[in-house]
């Protein structure tokens, strides 16, 4: 079977920003924690159960999809999502954490 | 000292290495050096999902029960308000990064030696990923210490 580069980016893009919305998410909602507790015992497997079937799934939306020529322009979406996901997430808990 | 902790760093810190070996691999590629790209990448996402998997029981089964307390109640709090907490999100992304390494160089295979492209991609990514495993790795130091802190203010 043959990967879809394509597929693999944006698919591995949308989940990176899921866990994102998924981490404030459950920050700010209570409900939504309840949810994933209840779910999978606790919100964190929660959150990792919905992000594996998540890359499923969009994996093979994307997959429907053209494969594009440019790797490189993909790869550098990944990398800025990560860091801007990953400062979002930090700066939030500090925010967070200041405001007590 | 504790088990699931030293397999949760000593998994993690192996799968940054075998990403730091692609990178490495990746450099000046011929096939027999593609090949063994593949066979490390392969490896580091193995072991950066076992890290992931080791430390998340370590995390829902330990850590909220009989760390976190200890540590909020002691002087540096926000070793667990600000660090754990991004910490424990943030890994979450390390296993997809190694799968997206992986599937490339199967995607490319010896296609990576004139696809400069693709190439560069991938060198960047796995340097991403060593990156952010040692950087996670620092902050596993500043959870020990804010627990550490704790439990010396506790003591003196």
């Amino acid at each position: 079977m043959r990967i879809h580069s394509t597929a693999l980016i944006r698919s591995t893009i949308a989940v990176i920003w899921l866990i994102v919305g998924m981490t404030l998410l459950t920050e700010v909602s209570p409900e939504f924690k309840s949810f994933l507790t209840q779910f999978s015992s606790h919100h964190w497997i929660g959150k990792s159960i919905l992000s594996a079937a998540a890359l499923v799934v969009s994996y093979l939306f994307f997959k429907k999809f053209k494969e594009s020529n440019s790797v490189l322009g993909g790869v550098f979406l990944v990398i800025g999502s990560a860091i801007l996901g990953g400062v979002s997430i930090f700066s939030f808990f500090l925010w967070h954490f200041l405001n007590k | 000292m504790h088990l699931l902790i030293g397999l949760h760093a000593a998994l993690g810190e192996a799968g940054a290495l075998a990403f730091l070996w692609v990178l490495i691999e990746l450099l000046n590629p011929s096939e027999s050096r593609l090949r063994r790209a593949r066979i490390a990448a392969a490896l580091g996402t193995l072991l950066l999902s076992g890290a992931w998997f080791f430390g998340g029981f370590y995390y829902v089964t330990e850590y909220g029960v009989a760390v976190k307390p200890i540590i909020k109640s002691g002087p540096l709090p926000w070793t667990h308000d600000v660090i754990t907490e991004t910490k424990e999100h943030i890994f979450l992304f390390l296993p997809l990064l190694a799968a997206l390494v992986w599937g490339l160089l199967s995607r490319y295979r010896n296609e990576l030696m004139q696809n400069r492209g693709a190439r560069i991609a991938i060198v960047l990514l796995s340097g991403f990923i060593v990156l952010i495993a040692f950087t996670i790795a620092g902050m596993g130091f500043l959870i020990s210490s804010g627990l550490r802190a704790a439990l010396e203010a506790k003591i003196i």
